[in-house]
């Protein structure tokens, strides 16, 4: 049986995910970044093979590399986009779903998606870090929560109070004076949700989002942003059946796996 | 030896000469220029040396404080013409 | 020994005739962050000898003697050790002649040298004429030049001192100082705009403002002219430096201020009116009358380039023949429409002419790696014009016109006063901004109309990150290009300043999208991926 990789090389994490020639996953990894791309990519490839019983990354029939630093996987056989690899993590995993928004810990990404898995159109805002990973690990600081603590604030909210700073800097300083005047934490962080959820918006447009969208990267799980976005946006947010926090390694793995089974 | 043949021949063989002199040095002035313009010299030489000088002068030159110019309205007229 | 003599017949045509597009590798060209060539390119025996003799020796005699004859080598020499923008900036000209032209070959190459030799040939005789003119330069003394100049701001077309330009010149105050030393040097301008941010303007508005007022604020602004007019985008940041440029030049000024809409009929009214305001103004100053006949010489002559304009566009829009690439046909176009007529345009499109005549006869392929016809849309990063150039090297972009050639798009009648009027009003009410950005929505569909006039199926769409007004019609835009499964990449840049997003980002941006969105491979791998952060 032929093994094939994907490595995820993000800015906050770095993930891994191997497939075998059936496109089945069988074994998977999420850890934290390194200041070096290249050390990360290792740690995470190290950690994936031992799950998959596998010695080293030399065993993988074909490796492909992605995501922020992909260009620091030196021993991958080829690096895509991670715009690429999105697209097609999220079409093996739900081939009904056109289209994506990617949160990442410093970018957002629109993604839509073609019938065979590959980009029709895509935007990104790279520029700021308002609406990414780094704006929720500064607003669940400013909660003194864990970030999945964070996450389900929101929804047990019965108003919400908008946080009108755009940039993530005066949000934080926003959102420490609301805590400091008493104001209801939930009702709080449902205002932060929904700040995210309207950046989306554009995002969401530009994915070519109809009636659905599903959510990609370590935000994904924010289930307070699912619902505002779902609230916003007026959009069905489909689940994903794998964690979506993975779809660029899978994508990454399942185009190592489908030119891994061409080479043959 | 015929004087008048000689200085004739004299004349021709310098100019001769001459011209090949001019030639050659305008061959080698191209060859020159032409390993100027090749291998970029005159970029060479303009980044690494002509503009760090020419920026170290302007950094260190004395401005006028242009904020310590009054701003007076009313000096001039508002020009406004009947057309 | 089949394999060596293949080898050899190789090395020897790749010497006469230069490699084939694909083989080049103009990226493994450049010393690192420099922007510095290891060596300049070998274009086959033709072309190289062709680009040494004709365009890099060609224009360093031309501009010794453009230097020579307007003004001289002493006020050269002064002016360059006064003024930052002149010194840091135009003694590198021939390497944005590189950067302009690299990889190209035969007619385009020729012609799209002519374009930039009248360009430089046009700067030389501004900033020269600013030296003579300069009291700064001659001990606060105000020479007979400085009496015969008229300043005025950028966006001030030529045209309007066209009634007397037989005994003044006109020399618009910022287009060398700041726009052209954009796209030669793209770090001269950080000085202008850090300096004018360090006296409290914010860092937001437009950077052409900021830094058209910083020339001022760091006291780099030549005194070369008795009076001023100005003129303004359509926007406050343009607004502010007028005022500045008031406060710091503290001369008589005449403001033109355009509203927004530029052809709305009561905005075209108030044009005519501000244009004779103006030539009253300049009676006024100078004690010199109106020249009626003086002004119809010159837009006579003026129609003449535009007459030439269309027919180049003519055969860009049906014809793969066209010569000149997409930054010498931008820089150009830009350049003669805003500054008005000149001896140097003529002569330049008469060389072009030529090329383009044989070009067509000959039915030469100019651009033969063109993959995608690409129209450039909004207003274009100032330092990187030549991404063009980059663009088809290394993915058979090919931008065959775009929105700053498409702005002046018309002739002006000189039968009667009235006329002639009606349309220098209308000229002045499209200039740059006003029609095509900031201007109304009419420029969004004007993009699709010129996009099937010119055969397009790509855009570029330029994305000044500090252009309020553009950044509101932004999503417009996004909705028309799903609708009509246009493919276009939106390009981000703060227009002069490459700090904000560096040409490396640039072509990242369109490196993702060539690969992610069109899948295509690369004409040129070597060109993905290289760091010129440092270069000119």
């Amino acid at each position: 049986m032929k093994y094939f990789g994907g490595c995820d090389v993000g800015s906050t994490y770095t993930k891994a995910v191997i497939l075998d020639e059936n496109g089945k996953m069988i074994a998977d990894t999420t850890i934290r970044s390194k200041i070096n791309s290249e050390q990360s990519a290792i740690a995470a490839m190290e950690e994936v093979c031992k799950q998959a019983g596998l010695k080293d990354s030399k065993e993988l029939a074909y490796l492909i590399g992605t995501g922020y630093g992909r260009n620091k996987v030196p021993f991958a056989d080829e690096n895509i986009s991670e715009i690429s690899c999105h697209a097609m993590g999220v079409h093996v995993t739900n081939p009904d779903v056109k289209a994506i928004i990617d949160i990442g810990g410093q970018d957002v990404k629109g993604i839509s998606i073609d019938t065979d898995g590959t980009v029709k159109n895509f935007a990104m805002n790279d520029k700021c870090a308002a609406g990414t990973g780094r704006f929720f690990e500064a607003m669940a600081r400013s909660f003194e929560l864990s970030l999945p603590e964070f996450s389900k604030l929101s929804l047990t909210a019965k108003n919400v109070i908008p946080i009108t700073a755009q940039c993530t800097v005066f949000a934080e300083s926003e959102v420490i004076t609301l805590v400091g005047e008493g104001k209801a934490t939930d009702e709080i962080a449902a205002g932060i949700e929904m700040a995210v959820a309207k950046r989306c918006f554009v995002m969401a447009k530009k994915a070519g989002a109809t009636d659905s969208i599903t959510l990609t990267g370590g935000c994904a799980k924010n289930d307070g942003l699912k619902e505002a976005i779902e609230h916003v946006l007026k959009l069905k947010v489909v689940e994903l059946k794998t964690d979506p926090q993975l779809m660029g390694a899978l994508g990454a793995a399942e185009y190592a796996r489908q030119k891994g089974m061409a080479k043959k | 030896m015929k004087k008048g043949k000689c200085c004739k021949c004299s004349l021709g063989c310098k100019l001769g000469r001459l011209a090949l002199k001019l030639l050659g040095l305008l061959l080698l002035a191209n060859a020159a220029l032409f390993a100027v313009f090749f291998f970029d010299l005159d970029g060479k030489l303009l980044f690494n040396v002509v503009e760090p000088l020419l920026k170290k002068h302007y950094d260190n030159m004395d401005r006028k404080d242009t904020l310590k110019a009054p701003y007076d309205m009313d000096k001039y007229p508002s020009y406004e013409y009947e057309v | 020994m089949a394999k060596k003599k293949a080898d050899i017949k190789k090395l020897a045509r790749d010497f006469w005739h230069g490699k084939p597009h694909g083989e080049r590798r103009l990226g493994e060209l450049y010393k690192d962050k420099t922007g510095l060539y290891k060596h300049r390119e070998w274009r086959g025996v033709k072309d190289t000898l062709y680009y040494f003799y004709m365009i890099w020796l060609y224009n360093y005699i031309f501009m010794v003697k453009d230097i020579m004859e307007m003004g001289g080598p002493i006020n050269f020499a002064k002016g360059v050790w006064r003024y930052r923008w002149v010194g840091q900036t135009y003694l590198p000209v021939l390497h944005w002649f590189d950067r302009g032209m690299e990889g190209m070959r035969g007619e385009a190459l020729r012609a799209s040298a002519w374009h930039y030799r009248g360009m430089v040939n046009e700067t030389i005789r501004q900033f020269q004429r600013m030296f003579v003119a300069d009291t700064k330069l001659h001990g606060g003394k105000k020479t007979d030049a400085w009496y015969h100049t008229m300043a005025h701001n950028e966006t001030v077309w030529g045209g309007i001192f066209y009634p007397w330009s037989d005994h003044f010149d006109n020399v618009a105050m910022e287009m060398i100082p700041y726009f052209v030393t954009c796209h030669v040097n793209s770090h001269t301008v950080h000085n202008y705009i850090d300096a004018v941010q360090s006296i409290g303007l914010p860092g937001d508005p437009c950077p052409m403002c900021q830094a058209e007022s910083g020339l001022f604020v760091l006291d780099d602004m030549p005194d070369y002219a008795p009076f001023i007019i100005t003129s303004n985008e359509a926007c406050d940041a343009s607004v502010a430096t007028s005022i500045l440029q008031d406060w710091f030049y503290d001369k008589p000024l005449f403001a033109m201020p355009q509203p927004m809409q530029f052809d709305d009929p009561l905005v075209h009214q108030h044009c005519r009116r501000e244009i004779e305001e103006c030539w009253k103004f300049i009676e006024e100053q100078t004690g010199v009358p109106f020249n009626w006949d003086q002004l119809v010489k010159k837009l006579r002559q003026q129609n003449q380039l535009q007459e030439f304009e269309r027919e180049k566009w003519e055969v860009a829009a049906k014809t793969p023949y066209y010569p000149i690439n997409g930054v010498a046909q931008a820089l150009y176009r830009i350049y003669y429409s805003q500054d008005g007529d000149r001896p140097i345009w003529h002569f330049c499109d008469k060389k072009v002419r030529k090329i383009l005549e044989k070009c067509v006869s000959k039915k030469i392929n100019t651009f033969p790696k063109t993959r995608h016809r690409v129209i450039a849309w909004s207003c274009a990063p100032l330092y990187y014009s030549h991404w063009c150039t980059w663009a088809y090297n290394c993915w058979g972009l090919n931008v065959i016109i775009n929105m700053d050639s498409l702005m002046f798009d018309m002739s002006i009648r000189t039968d009667t006063y009235d006329h002639c009027l009606d349309d220098m009003a209308t000229y002045h009410m499209w200039a740059p901004m006003r029609r095509m950005a900031v201007g109304g929505m009419h420029h969004i569909f004007e993009l699709w109309e010129y996009m099937e006039k010119f055969n397009c199926d790509f855009v570029m769409m330029y994305d000044q990150l500090q252009c309020k007004g553009m950044q509101g019609v932004h999503g417009l835009f996004e909705d028309e290009f799903r609708s009509r499964n246009v493919p276009a990449i939106w390009m981000p840049h703060a227009l002069p300043d490459s700090r904000t997003v560096s040409r490396a980002e640039i072509r990242r941006i369109v490196n993702d999208y060539m690969t992610t969105v069109m899948h295509e491979e690369p004409l040129d791998p070597s060109l993905l991926d290289f760091d010129d952060s440092m270069g000119w």
